[in-house]
């Protein structure tokens, strides 16, 4: 990218952070992610039974943020593009000097700073009132479950902004998201695989299922995030309905796990441009 | 170097449906070329394909075939760098977000690294006041002022105007025409579609009529005005009018078509031959009361090019 290229870049990126506050989208995301780590951090300790200090802040924090987050990505982001497209803003947008590769990438950016933002205000705010209700903080914790949900945000962020580049109304965008989001958070993505096995083994299913099919199966980006914290942050775990296998292979291990979600986030921005950069306005 | 080249670009659009698909043809096969410095009219009726055309310019579409420069870059690839010098006035914009008029005019002069003074480039389109407000809330009119400040910013080599003077008051169209003159006094080549011929006669240098997506027409008015052979017209009011006054008149060389309602003789001819014509009616064996003469409107141009599909 040329300097010219890097500026427009981090004026779009600037510019369309600046419309989520404008139209208080950016508000209503913090002021949620806020209300989510007041409540948990002070509801940590709610249980007698539980020694307060056995609790682990940023476990508790983690377990509904792993839902929220995508739902939340999907639901605000899923229209980012294809609203600017039918309300005309994007024939504005794109009447200036801003290629459709800074547009898509400006968005990605853009929207993933607002989720980043979101995660780190649940976090701020969970800290000074965890510390109070007297449950434990494990820094180590803290910045795992961060990270990991930072990550797990922009992997969504920029499968909303895909979902965004391929359909033409908002309403199309809002069910595909809802779609997308049920097959990834419920694991539907795993009837997919289970389908094709059904399919190659005549009608029936095997006694024991082809690698294959667990391969795919880890390629779901809820998946990523199960067997990524499975054993980096065995804490964060829960939340989900994905668990992690007694004896992972290499797919199901923390490296590939990082793979699969960096490269969802690569794919999805690959195609997203290029779907972009064949649409007529 | 020509502003504007397309050549032999064809643009369909193709609907996608269960039961087969439909292709249109906005645009056939289309060369025309827009001199650097001249101030070019668009003309063509509804769905000729005049604002395909600007898409295909400002790459707001890709061209099913054919070639499309611009300030000589290649739109298919060198889109940024053509619309780093273009200011475009587009059809069927909108508002970005919720900001405001200033906001949209900074964003446009950031996005050009251009040092204009916002303020200035609101006052040129008559639009200081409401700048504050957001977008959403302006009027038709006071958005495609909005718009034109916005492609102003950055003093561009070329301006692509479409329909600018849509929903604009004859305060605010006069300040266009004004502007779109003092643009093309600084070198900028002014590419302007329009319905409203009278500014397109009032502003434009040469003017290009585009009808069922196919070029059938482009020259300077004068040219076109001889090219369809009734280039004036001479009104003369009579005290009384002869009965042979059909052959009398209609025999003066350059004269094509004589016709009386009432005591009123219109004559269409050829320029040269207004003067014959005058003279002819003053020996008559009657008064002349009036007489006036005009050129062909283009409202007249536009409906024999487009066979009257206006």
């Amino acid at each position: 990218m040329a300097v010219d290229d890097v500026s427009r870049l981090a004026l779009y990126v600037r510019e369309d952070v600046r419309d989520t506050v404008r139209e208080r989208q950016a508000q209503v995301i913090l002021g949620l992610y806020a209300l989510v780590g007041f409540w948990v951090s002070n509801n940590a300790a709610g249980n007698p039974a539980i020694d307060p200090a056995d609790v682990d802040l940023f476990a508790q924090l983690a377990s509904p943020l792993v839902l929220l987050t995508p739902l939340l990505a999907l639901g605000f982001f899923c229209a980012s593009l294809v609203e600017k497209r039918t309300s005309g803003a994007l024939t504005v947008v794109l009447g200036l000097p801003f290629s459709r590769k800074t547009v898509v990438l400006g968005t990605l950016i853009g929207r993933s700073l607002l989720i980043t933002a979101a995660i780190l205000t649940a976090t701020i705010v969970a800290l000074p009132v965890g510390y109070l209700r007297g449950v434990s903080i494990d820094p180590v914790a803290l910045a795992g479950s961060t990270l990991v949900l930072i990550l797990l945000g922009s992997t969504f962020t920029a499968i909303a902004v895909l979902i965004s580049t391929v359909t033409r109304t908002a309403t199309r965008a809002t069910v595909t998201a809802f779609v997308a989001f049920i097959v990834f958070a419920f694991n539907i993505w795993a009837q997919f695989p289970r389908l094709g096995v059904y399919v190659t083994h005549g009608l029936s299913y095997p006694e024991t299922f082809p690698a294959w099919y667990d391969f795919v199966i880890a390629l779901n980006p809820m998946a990523a995030y199960t067997y990524l914290v499975a054993e980096t942050f065995p804490t964060l775990e829960g939340g989900i309905f994905i668990r992690p296998p007694q004896n992972p292979a290499f797919f199901e291990r923390p490296p590939f796990a990082l793979a699969v979600l960096l490269g969802w986030i690569a794919f999805a921005t690959w195609l997203g441009h290029r779907r972009f950069r064949a649409t007529d306005l | 170097m020509a502003a504007i080249e397309l050549r032999g670009v064809t643009k369909e659009y193709t609907s996608y449906g269960f039961f087969g698909n439909r292709s249109v043809t906005a645009v056939q096969d289309l060369d025309l070329t827009v001199r650097d410095g001249e101030i070019f009219g668009f003309l063509g009726p509804n769905g000729a394909g005049k604002s395909t055309t600007i898409d295909l310019l400002v790459d707001y579409a890709e061209p099913t075939d054919g070639s499309v420069r611009v300030l000589g870059n290649d739109v298919s690839d060198e889109s940024v760098a053509a619309r780093e010098r273009i200011g475009v006035l587009p059809d069927g914009y909108g508002p970005i977000g919720e900001r405001t008029g200033r906001e949209h005019v900074e964003f446009a002069i950031d996005a050009k690294n251009a040092d204009d003074d916002p303020d200035e480039l609101l006052a040129r389109v008559g639009m200081c006041g409401p700048d504050e407000y957001p977008v959403e809330e302006y009027s038709k009119g006071m958005a495609q002022r909005l718009m034109l400040a916005m492609a102003l910013a950055g003093n561009p080599d070329l301006l692509i105007l479409d329909e600018p003077s849509t929903g604009l008051d004859p305060n605010g169209a006069r300040t266009m025409r004004k502007i779109v003159r003092e643009e093309n006094a600084r070198g900028a080549t002014v590419f302007f579609s329009s319905h409203i011929l009278e500014q397109v006669e009032a502003v434009c240098d040469r003017i290009g009529i585009l009808d069922a997506g196919q070029l059938v027409a482009v020259d300077s008015l004068e040219s076109l005005r001889s090219e369809t052979g009734q280039s004036a017209k001479v009104t003369v009011e009579l005290s009384t009018v002869p009965p042979d006054i059909a052959a009398r008149v209609g025999a003066i060389d350059g004269v094509d078509d004589v016709r009386t309602n009432g005591t009123t003789v219109v004559v269409a001819c050829r320029n040269d031959a207004k003067a014959p014509v005058i003279a002819a009616c003053h020996g008559l064996d009657t008064d002349v009361t009036n007489v006036t003469t005009s050129e062909t409107s283009l409202d007249d141009l536009f409906e024999s090019y487009t066979r009257g599909v206006a």
